[in-house]
């Protein structure tokens, strides 16, 4: 802020940025926050809804159902822990820094709790890949695959992002969103591949927004 | 005359000149309290033309039977917490001047001294009881406003107002009620 900025103020300068604010983007953060919330479910859902619907893993009807609930449940868990806080409005309370550090690094050590359970099955011989001379190769293309999903669904998040400076969080919440992703889609069951080529992703994402939050506070 | 809650109706109706209406009723106030933290004027009034945006942004948010003045002071207070953040300073033992001493400038030399003392008795106080302090004893809301705009119990609101009294007093060896009548509204 400057004092240049105050001269322009008062209503008149403050009718002129309200001006400025038009457009299909400004339209959207002004929703309601129950709206934009739904919104945020709507895009979080979208990427692992068309991925089983095109592109399942193929050991899906070997796999166990009842350990493929307990690991989206989980992820899915995480996921929701985190929905709330870029969308948390200025007109509400902050959250504590230490509530919020306990739900991102929970949610983030979580995927990681999931990747390390024991292998779920070796009914599937393409599943037991990417652990000897492809395991590097198989995990950096799962890796890759996890980041460019997680930009994606975090360039919808940032559309009905009204608040900068929460924006970090929803590039953890992509994170996850493109980790419940690769758990439909790929159909490697090795714990060393699910921690090396998808966790790595939420924590990849975790970097990342650690280091904008530091860049922003550096301005 | 129009209530608060109205005008803000009015506002997402579509009625510009409402937001205007608000703006020249709660300017002051937010200036005020705002300027209590902050060093200069001017910081003051780019935080609550930023407030006034964010209630701009944050309209549909408004929902029927809230009330306007805490909604309105918890963003207000966010985004100085924000401003503080960003400049990675707590807004203690900063003897410059600032909006207490330009308010001031006009009363006695007594008063400024007064105003200057109290601006530093207060910044030494930890920030969740500064809030309640100045809300409270200098601008007169309530506990169960303050209880709104802080996201704390009512019970805990009062015990910060009481703590943030008793050590007013250590500091200024007066009783804080006595100088908030003298110093608030300026």
């Amino acid at each position: 802020m400057s004092g240049d900025s105050a001269e322009r103020g008062g209503i008149d300068g403050l009718e002129a940025q309200i001006a400025l604010e038009s457009g299909p983007l400004a339209w959207l953060r002004a929703r309601s926050t129950r709206e934009r919330t739904i919104l945020s479910i709507a895009i979080s859902a979208a990427l692992p809804a068309a991925v089983a619907l095109t592109r399942l893993r193929q050991d899906w009807s070997v796999f166990p159902s009842g350990r493929m609930v307990f690991d989206l449940l989980l992820l899915c868990g995480a996921l929701l822990a985190l929905l709330s806080l870029p969308l948390r409005p200025l007109h509400r309370p902050p959250l504590s820094w230490p509530l919020i550090a306990t739900l991102v690094g929970g949610a983030v050590a979580t995927t990681f709790v999931v990747a390390a359970w024991p292998q779920a099955h070796e009914l599937y011989p393409e599943s037991l890949l990417g652990v000897d001379a492809d395991f590097a190769s198989r995990a950096s293309g799962c890796f890759r695959t996890g980041v460019l999903w997680a930009a994606a669904v975090s360039l919808g998040l940032f559309l009905i992002s009204r608040k900068s400076s929460a924006f970090p969080i929803a590039l953890v919440q992509a994170a996850l969103v493109a980790i419940i992703a690769l758990q439909l889609h790929c159909p490697l069951v090795s714990p060393k591949h699910l921690v090396a080529g998808h966790s790595t992703v939420a924590l990849a994402g975790l970097l990342v927004a650690l280091l904008l939050m530091a860049r922003r506070s550096r301005r | 005359m129009q209530t608060d809650e109205e005008l803000m109706r009015a506002y997402k109706a579509g009625d510009e000149t409402a937001l205007r209406d608000l703006y020249e009723r709660y300017q002051p106030l937010l200036v005020r309290v705002l300027g209590r933290d902050l060093d200069q004027v001017s910081e003051a009034q780019d935080l609550v033309q930023l407030t006034f945006l964010q209630l701009h942004r944050a309209r549909n948010d408004f929902r029927e039977g809230s009330k306007l003045r805490p909604w309105l002071m918890t963003i207000a207070l966010n985004l100085k917490r924000q401003h503080f953040r960003r400049r990675r300073r707590r807004p203690v033992e900063d003897t410059s001047p600032g909006l207490a001493e330009s308010t001031a400038s006009r009363a006695t030399q007594e008063a400024l001294t007064d105003a200057t003392s109290l601006r530093s008795a207060l910044r030494s106080l930890r920030s969740k009881e500064r809030t309640v302090m100045i809300l409270y004893w200098f601008e007169g809301f309530t506990f169960p406003e303050i209880s709104e705009i802080v996201g704390a119990k009512v019970s805990a609101v009062k015990v910060r107002a009481h703590r943030g009294k008793q050590h007013l007093r250590e500091i200024l060896g007066t009783d804080v009620t006595e100088t908030a009548i003298r110093h608030s509204h300026k």
